[in-house]
This record gives C-alpha cells, sequence and structure tokens, in this order.
C-alpha cells in the first residue's frame, strides 16, 4: 500500500491522483484526507480530521499510531515524485520508523546548521506504528506543536534512537541533488532512483507538472 | 547604541572568534549575529526595565535559552553586580560549548547544555530571564513550576522568521497569558528594526 496524506487547502486531489498514476501497476494508494472530493474512486480513503490550523504537516503523525496498519505502507508526500517501483524500499524496513536521511547536505551541514538530518517525505510505516512518538505526540500535541515547527526537527530532537535512516539511494532532492559530494546537480532527473522529493522550490508546481507529464 | 558594558561584550565576543574559527566554523554566522544591534538594544532595555521594577535583591539570575551570553551577562553583571550569580541554559551543544569557552574564567558564570521546555531544570535563582519566548512552547509550565520567583520574559510579533518564530506574541496581554504571569510589574513593547519587541516582568 502507497499511503499519502491531503489535509486542508494546500495540495488539491489532483496531487492525489497524480500520485495515484505513478504507482498504480505496483501497489494500491490509500489517502488520509479531510475532504474526499476530486479523488479518483480508484483511490482508497481514510478520513480524518485535521488537529492543527496551520503547518498542516504535523498532521503525519497520525500515521505513528500502533496497529493503524496490518503491513508495512510506504508513505510519500504529495509533493514528490515516483518514478519506479517504491514498494521495493519496504526491504529496507525493521521494526523501526523508516525514514529519509538527508545526503544531499554534508554531515556538518545536516547535523551543524539546519540541526536536523530528518527528512518525512518517504517513510515505511509498520503495523507496530511508532509507539514513542505517537506517545508523546499524543500526550503533548500542543507542547510539540509550539516547540518545533515541523516534525522532522522534533524526530531528530528527541526521536533519534526510535527510528533507522533508509540508505542512500532511495529518494534524492530535485533542489539539492542525491548525495553530497559526489552527486549534487540541481533539477536533474535521476531515474533510477525510485522517488525525487521536491522540498525547497519555488516553483513546485512547474517542477511538478514536468514530471508529471512523463507518467501519462 | 553606545552602553557602559560594550566595551566588555567586544572583548568577550573576539575572545569566542578564535574558538568558532577552530572548532566550531559552521556556527559564524550565528556566533556572528549575536552582537547585533537589536541584541544590544533588547539586553539593554531588559537590564534597565528589570533595575526599575525589580522586588527583591537580585543575586542569581537563571537565563534560559541564552544563546551564547555574550550581551546579556555583561549587561547583567554591569547593572547589578559583577558577583551577581548567573546561569545560562542552551539547547544546542556548539552553542553551549562556545558559551562556555567564552566564559570559562568568570567564576560567578554557570553554562548549562538543556532543552528548557523538554529538560527538567532545577532553578534555583531568585530571577528568571527568557529572552527568546517566540522560539518555544508557552512559559507557564516553568512560571507555576517556579511560581514567586521574578520572570523577565520577551517575545515578538515576527512570524516571519521561519523555522525559528514558532510561538509569538502580538502584545503584552498576549505574552502574560501566554506564561501565566499573574502579578504583572512590568509590560512594556517598543519597535526594533520593524517587528514588535514585547516585553513583561513579573511572577
Amino acid at each position: 500500500m502507497i499511503v499519502c496524506m491531503k489535509v486542508g487547502k494546500g495540495y488539491g486531489s489532483r496531487y492525489v491522483n497524480q500520485l495515484y498514476k505513478q504507482v498504480r501497476e505496483f501497489d494500491d494508494v490509500l489517502c488520509f484526507t479531510d475532504d474526499t472530493e476530486g479523488l479518483k474512486k480508484e483511490v482508497k480513503v481514510h478520513k480524518i480530521d485535521s488537529w492543527c490550523p496551520e503547518r498542516l504537516w504535523w498532521n503525519k503523525v497520525m500515521l505513528f499510531e500502533p496497529g493503524l496498519f496490518n503491513e508495512k505502507v510506504v508513505y510519500v508526500d504529495l509533493d514528490s515524485f515516483i518514478f519506479s517501483n517504491p514498494t521495493q524500499i519496504k526491504t529496507y524496513a525493521n521494526e523501526k520508523l523508516m525514514l529519509l536521511k538527508t545526503y544531499w547536505f554534508s554531515e556538518d551541514t545536516r547535523n551543524k546548521i539546519h540541526m536536523c538530518d530528518v527528512n518525512s517525505s518517504v517513510m515505511v510505516i509498520g503495523p507496530q506504528g511508532s509507539e514513542p512518538l505517537y506517545k508523546e505526540w499524543y500526550d503533548n500535541k500542543v507542547k510539540l506543536f509550539k516547540s518545533f515547527y515541523g516534525l522532522d526537527h522534533w524526530i531528530y530532537r528527541r526521536h533519534r534512537s526510535n527510528i533507522d535512516y533508509f540508505p542512500s539511494g532511495v529518494a534524492y532532492s530535485y533542489r539539492y541533488g542525491n548525495q553530497h559530494p559526489n552527486d549534487m546537480d540541481e533539477f536533474k532527473i535521476r531515474d533510477n532512483i525510485p522517488i525525487v522529493v521536491l522540498d525547497d522550490i519555488v516553483e513546485k508546481d512547474k517542477a511538478l507538472d514536468i514530471l508529471w507529464r512523463t507518467k501519462k | 547604541m553606545i552602553h557602559p558594558a560594550l566595551d566588555e561584550i567586544y572583548s568577550l565576543w573576539h575572545k569566542g572568534l578564535g574558538y568558532v574559527a577552530d572548532h566550531h566554523v559552521y556556527k559564524f554566522k550565528d556566533y556572528s549575529e549575536c552582537i547585533f544591534d537589536t541584541q544590544i538594544r533588547s539586553k539593554a532595555w531588559l537590564c534597565h526595565s528589570l533595575n526599575k521594577v525589580k522586588d527583591r535583591e537580585i543575586k542569581h539570575i537563571e537565563i534560559l535559552a541564552g544563546w551564547y551570553g555574550i550581551v546579556s551577562i555583561p549587561m547583567l553583571m554591569h547593572q547589578f553586580g559583577r558577583d551577581t550569580k548567573i546561569s545560562i541554559y542552551d539547547v544546542d551543544d556548539c552553542t553551549h560549548d562556545i558559551c562556555k569557552f567564552v566564559f570559562k574564567n568568570y567564576e560567578n558564570v554557570n553554562v548549562y547544555h538543556k532543552d528548557v521546555v523538554f529538560d527538567n531544570l532545577e532553578l534555583e535563582g531568585d530571577t528568571i530571564i527568557n529572552s527568546s519566548c517566540e522560539h518555544m512552547y508557552d512559559m507557564a509550565d516553568l512560571v507555576n513550576a517556579n511560581r514567586g520567583k521574578l520572570f523577565v520574559l520577551q517575545s515578538n510579533n515576527n512570524k516571519n522568521v521561519k523555522w525559528l518564530h514558532i510561538n509569538c506574541v502580538d502584545n503584552c496581554q498576549e505574552l502574560i497569558q501566554q506564561a501565566d504571569i499573574k502579578n504583572v510589574l512590568h509590560e512594556e513593547s517598543v519597535d526594533i528594526y520593524n517587528s514588535k519587541r514585547i516585553m513583561v516582568i513579573g511572577t
């Protein structure tokens, strides 16, 4: 199962439908959403209510609930693009929540300037979810929301021992490249890598349109 | 802005510069910003206001999320005496290391690597300063755990600093509520470089 989340007005149904086109030959798509309007009928839906009025990415934490899924699932952000079978990345996953590391930055940049090397644009979540993360969020929602801009910084600061990272080569950054220092060309198509994430891009829709046109 | 403590501030900053270059070069930009005029003006305003309204003799000051302390500590010592005990806390390990180096010869200054929101802090001081409330969760929990101590809190309304300013307020009343200050001794806001800086002093 490929899981995505569409909450609020940030990303419309066409992003989910485009994701469906990218993965339909490999797996089903399950969309966690507060608004099903416009979604293709083939997209499975799980209805949710947003718990935060802004910084909607925090809703992703709902996916860490233990027992939510009965199998390992691959989660992708809606501003990602999938070149090839994403389900293969499940083979890397163990008992812990699996996320991207920002390999496209140097280690010093990740840890000392950004103070975060976690990127939750792509995850593998198992049936056990991630109890330590879910529990802390469940008991401290407002405190976490007011302490960290995004969940990536929260996970990095407080839960590095409760997660694992994919190896390099699972996903790359369209903006910053694949891996520092040897493969850093920006805005380059690397279709030998299953997933590309479009963080930090000013004209994101334009970039996505170009990528979407490669998949009819 | 001119302040009597400026000589010491610049001397400390210069002292840390070589250490940053040798050990924490990625902190250089951050370190250079700690003596910007906005910082000098904010901290001078804090010290001056605290001195006007304090309801007790100030012997031990705790500075939460104090960054490098290079502006605040000399100004506080100038205002309240060089033997004032000062404890400073910061969550970033590089910042903590630099601060420790800069103040290593100051016997009255203790530097701690702590997360002000999530770590248990045993605050022994009579006065607790947080001039970075916009960067973190509400101070109410800490205020209630240390009810009776004198709190000096600053925040601002500049929501445009992405990633960092995540808990801004628009006015003093909001900060008072956010921190659950029951007895307000002083509330004031000033415009500093296009944003409103807000301060509340109370218990």
